[in-house]
């Protein structure tokens, strides 16, 4: 088995901050419409302005989305939209050739640009910072943008043209009516089967959840419980269930384990405010991962992939995975079934029907496995993972960083199913671990293989980006 | 890639008071030159291609000569040899050319047939071998008579070159050893040495050494290149022999050499893995009386190599296996690999001197808590996978340069950390280990046998029990 790297082909949403103060309920419709646009359009919109692209399409009736009137594209929500978008190399502005979408009212509002099929980082979302004219601004292009040089750079734009946008304003979507728990979005990975051949388009749906959910806390009336439902197969029937298909959604784990206290949790902004937050979204045709954290709330973070297929297709066909961490920081050191150990994954041989948490796997560097602890202790120095020196080797330039692969064994909160072992099911790509004592933001790796060090030994796919803004905030 | 297998071969019994530790050398050795084609660098006192040894060599013998008495005889070629009765006891060695996994190996000569020229052989596989010509043979005198040649004696005793803070077991020192170069247009080399009693301390008894602590295991393999006609690499040289690179006598080098020491055991069953191409070894031994412990020795090229590769050939070379020859050490068959182990590797750094190598495996995350469980491999609820209905396994990685110290936790910081994956470990595979040791998989062809601990290597058919 060869485990290589995997050209992920992320794009970024780095470090979008909202200044105002919002809610719970308010911060996680945010961060959906944030998802909504960057994965619909940014990620994989086609050339339709109002249409997205990745999402639920094989529904028989109804859709894949339920909100509030004017999520997608009310008249308060999309203020603008067009497809001669213009930005030239190094440049902050952002023109138009014919049409005329901006007013001074612009400024404050929020830009949406992407080109169907593009694999440009530049296809993100970027605040509009000047009003320049009706055909011109000036944004922040560091929100994405493309870092330039081996080494990398603040991220900007490149010379690009005919670029689709929209003008949304982030503000006013949470301010709808209509609201409630039970309402959701459900996302389509329509780029499974270019990474497991003969996949279908496997599907995840974001639905809220009233915080005093088992395990949860908070006000009965908030729904800042965000559950993610997967479904292996993508059979979303544009309505109210996923057909032949009854896993369960899973909450954000919170800061006590299973072994304590219970999950606990699934609010992602921990009871608090969604005040002055800052949000990363990163993805790519498998994967998507966000991330937030505000000035009331700690980090939160979500992720949901498509895991590379170790079994024959004919014996786990449409592998997806997935998890939640509510108000939890990120951190390796905790026992399996909470932490960032573990992945929420689907089993066509669950059950009773799952999902259940799958423990993940990673290479020891010092044998057999860790000596000791994963992450820590050990008194030889070249047995504790968390020497820097054990993990970078000086000679070559290079660092040691493990993937990740997912095994079913027993986990804190979850015993083993009799005859469903399993030592090897799938490959996590979209994360890599190493040394929890690198620098949190390090930078690693070359080419398409490069990674930022979000903390706790986690790495995520990066460009060698340098953000000025706050990132990975409360981790 | 050909990969030839020694499928079981039993060390012959005859006088158990002698050690199957001290005979391992004598079977590697007729593997890699008769099976593998390696040719020899430089001995001493290890003249395997002597007159006393080996008695006879050559090409075209044939296995199987197509009736029930003779489907066990192996017919040396008119005029090159002639077989007599004193052959009985004697190792026939032969390389397959067309049943590798099956027909090549070390066969223990139980009878001849004067007449037609036969030795009849024990097969040792519960089944009948496939019919073979052209097959490379060479017969060797039994490993008692071997014994008696090598030069380490009380068992492990002996001196070294005198020569007090150094490595003695080189230049003039009469202990047994021999350097062979692999078959690889690489030519690299592996140096097979009986350790002196002065170098490894034998019995608590090494001067400078603290507690009993010992440089390596009795009897060390290490690769390289350079290797000269008294059998030794050099000082600073391009290989895996620690004490002899920095051509020192200090405890604190201690476990820094590895091979395979079936400590304790007198009668024993030996498997050999080899590719004919890479010169890649794998070996192990079972002790069958004696008790002790089984043992093993991995060496050679890695499978899958890191690109770019670096830029000496002896960088992708690593060597694995028992680093300690104390009981106190279980030097048994397992993957665990570094301080408190008894289980540790050597590769050679982009530094240009040795660095430590392991096995790296898949490990949960949970370290501490679950240790138990920590490696999946291990858990006791661990079945076959009910998506493919059979034993998973695995790939585990060579890493060198991860451990700065291959004998004991808070030991002194000797060796130095640049960490690099290599490749993957060749031909031996991992999976659960709660399946029976020494058994067989059950497919078809009985494609694995898993030896313990979760290292499984190729196989073809049945097994003795």
């Amino acid at each position: 088995m060869s485990l290589s790297a995997q050209n992920l082909n992320a794009k970024f949403l780095r470090s979008f901050y909202f200044g105002g103060s919002l809610s719970a309920n308010q911060g996680v419709i945010l961060i959906l419409k944030l998802i909504y646009e960057f994965w619909g359009f940014c990620l994989n919109g086609g050339n339709s302005l109002t249409q997205p692209g990745g999402m639920a399409s094989s529904q028989v009736t109804g859709s894949y989305l339920s909100q509030a009137t004017g999520f997608e594209s009310g008249s308060n929500v999309l203020l603008a939209s067009g497809s001669d978008g213009v930005t030239s190399a190094g440049l902050p502005y952002f023109t138009t050739v014919t049409t005329a979408p901006f007013s001074t009212a612009s400024v404050g509002k929020w830009l949406v640009l992407w080109k169907s099929g593009s694999t440009s980082t530049d296809d993100s979302i970027y605040p509009i910072t000047k009003f320049l004219g009706s055909g011109s601004v000036v944004v922040d292009p560091t929100y994405g943008g493309t870092s330039v040089g081996a080494n990398g750079s603040v991220p900007q734009f490149t010379s690009r043209t005919n670029i689709n946008y929209r003008v949304v304003d982030f503000y006013e979507v949470t301010q709808l009516s209509g609201y409630n728990d039970g309402q959701y979005m459900v996302i389509q990975f329509n780029g499974a089967s270019t990474l497991n051949p003969g996949q279908a388009a496997s599907q995840a749906q974001f639905i809220y959840k009233p915080t005093n959910v088992a395990g949860g806390e908070g006000p009965a009336a908030d729904f800042s419980a965000v559950g993610i439902t997967l479904s292996p197969s993508g059979s979303w029937d544009g309505n109210s269930t996923f057909v032949s298909e009854s896993y369960q959604s899973f909450i954000g784990d919170g800061n006590s384990g299973p072994g304590s206290a219970g999950h606990g949790g699934g609010d992602w902004f921990d009871d608090g405010d969604a005040t002055e937050i800052n949000i990363t979204l990163i993805g790519g045709p498998t994967f998507l991962i966000g991330q937030w954290g505000g000035r009331e709330a700690f980090g939160s973070c979500f992720q949901i992939e498509i895991p590379r297929r170790l079994y024959p297709q004919a014996n786990d066909p449409n592998p997806i995975c997935g998890f939640s961490m509510s108000a939890n920081g990120i951190f390796t050191n905790a026992q399996v079934g909470y932490g960032y150990a573990f992945r929420w994954f689907p089993s066509p041989y669950d059950s009773p029907a799952g999902p259940r948490r799958w423990p993940i796997l990673m290479r020891c560097y010092t044998g057999a496995y860790w000596s000791y602890f994963p992450w820590d202790t050990g008194s030889v120095e070249g047995g504790q993972i968390g020497v820097v020196s054990l993990f970078n080797n000086p000679i070559t330039s290079k660092f040691l960083s493990t993937d990740g692969i997912l095994g079913q064994g027993g986990v804190n909160g979850q015993s083993s199913v009799a005859g469903q072992y399993s030592l090897c099911r799938a490959q996590v790509l979209s994360t890599r671990w190493t040394s929890d004592r690198f620098p949190k933001f390090m930078r690693i790796g070359d080419g398409a293989d490069r990674w930022i060090h979000v903390n706790g030994g986690v790495l995520w796919p990066w460009d060698h980006a340098i953000v000025t803004r706050p990132l990975f905030v409360g981790f | 890639m050909t990969l030839h297998v020694c499928r079981d071969f039993l060390t012959t019994g005859t006088n158990l008071s002698d050690s199957c530790a001290e005979m391992t050398p004598y079977f590697m050795a007729m593997f890699l030159y008769t099976v593998l084609g390696y040719t020899i660098v430089g001995q001493t006192n290890f003249n395997l291609t002597g007159s006393t040894l080996l008695k006879g060599y050559g090409t075209n013998g044939s296995l199987n000569q197509g009736t029930q008495a003779t489907q066990y005889a192996f017919k040396c070629p008119t005029g090159t040899y002639t077989v007599t009765t004193a052959d009985i006891g004697r190792i026939l060695v032969l390389k397959s050319p067309g049943n590798p996994m099956i027909n090549s190996g070390l066969f223990r000569v139980t009878g001849v047939d004067t007449t037609n020229n036969y030795l009849f052989i024990n097969y040792r596989a519960g089944a009948t071998p496939p019919a073979e010509t052209n097959m490379t043979w060479g017969l060797y005198e039994n490993e008692l008579v071997f014994l008696t040649t090598v030069n380490w004696p009380n068992g492990g005793g002996g001196v070294g070159n005198g020569i007090a803070g150094t490595y003695q077991g080189q230049t003039s020192s009469p202990q047994s050893r021999i350097v062979m170069q692999c078959p690889s247009s690489l030519a690299w080399q592996v140096r097979i040495c009986y350790e002196n009693y002065y170098d490894y301390g034998g019995g608590g008894g090494g001067s400078t050494m603290p507690g009993g602590a010992i440089y390596s295991s009795g009897i060390t393999q290490a690769v390289g290149f350079g290797g000269n006609s008294v059998g030794d690499f050099q000082p600073g040289g391009q290989h895996t022999h620690t004490a002899l690179f920095f051509n020192v006598h200090a405890g604190t080098w201690t476990s820094c050499t590895s091979g395979i020491w079936l400590s304790g055991a007198t009668q024993a069953r030996f498997y050999i893995w080899g590719d004919d191409q890479t010169g890649t070894v794998f070996m192990a031994g079972r002790s069958v009386v004696g008790g002790g412990t089984d043992s093993f020795v991995h060496f050679g090229i890695p499978e899958d190599e890191e690109q770019p590769l670096p830029p000496l050939t002896v960088q992708r070379l690593f060597t694995i296996g028992a680093n300690q020859s104390g009981n106190s050490g279980n030097n048994g068959i397992y993957w665990n690999c570094g301080p408190a182990f008894s289980r540790g590797g050597m590769g050679f750094g982009l530094s240009n001197q040795p660095v430590s190598c392991i096995y790296s495996l898949y490990n949960r995350m949970d370290g501490g808590l679950f240790y138990e469980n920590a490696t999946l491999r291990g858990a006791d609820y661990a079945n076959d996978s009910e998506y493919i209905a059979a034993t998973e396994l695995l790939s585990a990685d060579l890493v060198v340069g991860t451990l700065d110290n291959n004998y004991e936790n808070g030991g002194i910081e000797q060796l130095i950390l640049e960490g690099r994956r290599i490749g993957r470990a060749p031909i031996v595979r991992l999976g659960r280990n709660n399946y029976g040791n020494y058994q067989t998989t059950t497919d078809p062809n009985q494609s694995w046998i898993h030896l313990a601990d979760g290292m499984y290597l190729p196989w073809q058919g049945p097994i003795l029990p």
